[in-house]
């Protein structure tokens, strides 16, 4: 396969005038020219293949935008070469050419046509893309009366239904809710399917180890590493010293009611309570800590094994685990105490009741609610040292000898 | 490119007056109260400075000019805000700068087709009829707009490093109404000051369009060279210094 993107010894420096009269002597031919030069990105070489997902990791300030801008055509370069194969459509852009006064659809024509899109593309589209935006009776109203999260999701449905040769995605990816996010990850893992290829800029490691093939590291507007993702965050991580930057801001939201009742004829789920070691409703619980579900549930009809699931997945969307436990018919409620040692974030959960076949160990479903809402796990990673690195800590033992 | 822009300067020309309450009749109403107001003071507080010969009633002899003028000078004063309003779209897309400027100038130069039609009108009910030497203004309107183009290019782009350019147009643009000029006969300036309007490029666009409307006259072939060469030139120098300050204007804002 060939390269979408290959940029040879790129070089950008911006000239720094003393005043602007001397700007504009520089304009005129054959003037000698005063002025300092601020380099910020030398010798960048690297490659994207079709397909691939390529982040780009480095503090603020060590060129990331630059670069970035530069593919876009945003800036222009000032040495070395690139060649960019294919359209680029970039998440910088989002929600350009928005204009209050026009209704979600029309915006999404009108700015299609200020950032130069494909209009009978997006028309082919906007079915699609007004069910992913869920924006109901609003996509119609003028965008003024939006809120700045439905604003987001009008602005990322349309851009995740463009069809580019590489998508750059930068931290505007961690807006909107746990839900859009998943949502968002889904069709972004859809897209890398169909060969798109991804240019990702970000401080979260997690996500970069998770969703890249190979990782570029730059420091001090020089490229200090391109390759191996684990490489490259060891690189970046063993500078930094710091992990992450989920700086989680406690709210105490409680957990009352989280359950409409739902009956059906054969099962009911009747209330879902969830309490922190102190018996107090929250949905916040602190990184190690654990949180009791107490399910109330009714079995009308015979069941041969029914089981409750709760289902955990993390803003990525990515399953973290399903705990299971098989409910008597004759009891009302099921306690399940869950020991959260998982990365600090947000999770959203889905609680189902299934039943599985003996014989052929198929799962049933019989009532599902989805997203019924997130549990934040909290974790000050700032200032204190995390007992563990990654999505999960696992339950280990040490000994010496 | 062409494409985009007329794309984008037609929907934004269709948006422009989406929030105003009597939308499009600005286009009209914004040069007839102009109108008004000259020929009410020239023609009735001033009347004997101003005397038109053959026969022309003042009004008309001021429509012609005024009304051409109201849309180039628009254009030119949108025009140099081009780059610096559209900041936010210029850090976005790769979009080249002069397409901005374009767009910008193309928009106000529409209203221009309703202005002309004002203009036929109003001669017609004052009993000048349509003729088919009025297709010699054709050149004069394009390269009318070619000079706004260049124009509105060079400024905008110089108007990024020095924003004093956008305060200042406006006025210039008013002394330049009054230079070319617009409001009077050329012909009751006294002669010591007549070579400061023969040496106005802007005085031969509107004398040609006056002459060829008002007095049916044919268009001086001098005329016509001065109007090509002069808007071309303009053209050429908005549009080099555009591309070449592209790099450090994308580099500062």
């Amino acid at each position: 396969m060939g390269n979408v993107i290959a940029v040879k010894n790129l070089t950008k420096s911006f000239k720094l005038f003393h005043s602007n009269k001397d700007r504009l002597l520089n304009i005129i031919p054959f003037v000698n020219k005063k002025f300092d030069m601020h380099t910020s990105l030398v010798g960048i070489s690297f490659e994207v293949k079709k397909g691939e997902f390529v982040s780009i990791i480095g503090k603020n300030g060590s060129g990331k935008s630059t670069l970035l801008k530069i593919l876009c055509g945003v800036l222009q370069k000032t040495g070395g070469e690139y060649i960019v194969n294919g359209s680029i459509v970039s998440l910088l852009e989002l929600g350009t050419g928005f204009n209050p006064e026009l209704s979600g659809r029309e915006n999404i024509i009108s700015s299609s046509k200020t950032m130069n899109f494909d209009l009978k593309y997006i028309y082919s589209k906007m079915d699609e893309l007004e069910a992913f935006a869920d924006l109901e009776e609003y996509f119609d109203m003028p965008i003024k009366t939006y809120s700045s999260g439905m604003y987001v999701r009008l602005a990322m449905s349309l851009f995740l239904h463009l069809k580019p040769d590489v998508f750059i995605i930068d931290e505007a990816l961690s807006v909107g809710d746990i839900f859009f996010q998943q949502k968002c990850f889904a069709k972004i893992e859809q897209m890398r399917k169909n060969g798109v290829s991804f240019l990702f800029v970000s401080h979260d490691i997690n996500t970069v180890l998770n969703m890249s093939d190979r990782v570029l590291l730059l420091e001090h507007s020089r490229q200090i590493y391109f390759g191996d993702k684990h490489e490259a965050c060891r690189l970046y991580i063993r500078d930094k010293r710091a992990l992450g930057q989920n700086k989680i801001v406690e709210t105490g939201k409680s957990s009352k009611n989280l359950l409409s009742n739902l009956v059906q004829d054969s099962v009911g789920l009747l209330a879902l309570n969830i309490t922190d070691e102190n018996g107090i409703n929250t949905l916040d619980v602190d990184l190690g800590k654990s949180l009791t579900f107490k399910i109330q549930y009714e079995l009308i009809k015979k069941f041969e094994k029914p089981t409750v699931s709760l289902v955990f997945r993390n803003r990525h969307n990515i399953l973290i685990t399903v705990v299971s436990y098989q409910i008597e018919h004759d009891k009302r409620y099921v306690n399940i105490k869950i020991p959260f040692n998982i990365e600090g974030g947000e999770y959203s959960f889905d609680l189902n009741i299934i039943e599985i076949d003996t014989l052929t160990t198929k799962i049933i479903p019989i009532l599902e609610f989805k997203n019924i809402g997130y549990v934040r796990v909290l974790f000050d990673y700032l200032n204190q040292i995390p007992p563990f690195i990654g999505l999960v800590g696992l339950d280990t033992k040490v000994e010496f000898e | 490119m062409l494409k985009y822009i007329l794309k984008n300067t037609f929907s934004d020309y269709v948006n422009s007056y989406k929030s105003s309450f009597l939308s499009y009749s600005w286009v009209i109403i914004h040069p007839l109260l102009l109108l008004v107001i000259y020929s009410f003071v020239f023609s009735t507080i001033l009347q004997p400075r101003v005397d038109p010969n053959n026969g022309i009633s003042y009004t008309i002899y001021l429509s012609v000019a005024i009304l051409p003028w109201i849309v180039f000078s628009n254009a030119i004063l949108q025009g140099t805000l081009s780059i610096s309003s559209n900041i936010y779209l210029i850090k976005k897309l790769n979009i080249p700068l002069y397409v901005y400027a374009t767009k910008e100038v193309l928009e106000q130069f529409l209203n221009m087709f309703v202005v002309l039609l004002l203009l036929i009108g109003f001669l017609h009910l004052n009993g000048i009829s349509f003729s088919v030497k009025w297709l010699l203004v054709v050149v004069p309107f394009i390269c009318l707009f070619f000079f706004a183009l260049g124009i509105s290019m060079f400024l905008s782009s110089i108007n990024i490093f020095f924003r004093d350019i956008e305060k200042a147009i406006g006025i210039l643009l008013q002394m330049m109404m009054w230079v070319v000029p617009i409001v009077y006969p050329w012909d009751i300036v006294p002669k010591d000051f007549q070579w400061v309007i023969f040496y106005n490029p802007l005085f031969y666009f509107f004398n040609s369009i006056r002459e060829v409307l008002i007095f049916n006259h044919w268009i001086n072939m001098k005329y016509y060279f001065v109007l090509v060469v002069s808007s071309f030139l303009m053209f050429a120098i908005g549009l080099y210094t555009i591309t070449k300050l592209e790099s450090d204007i994308r580099d500062s804002i």
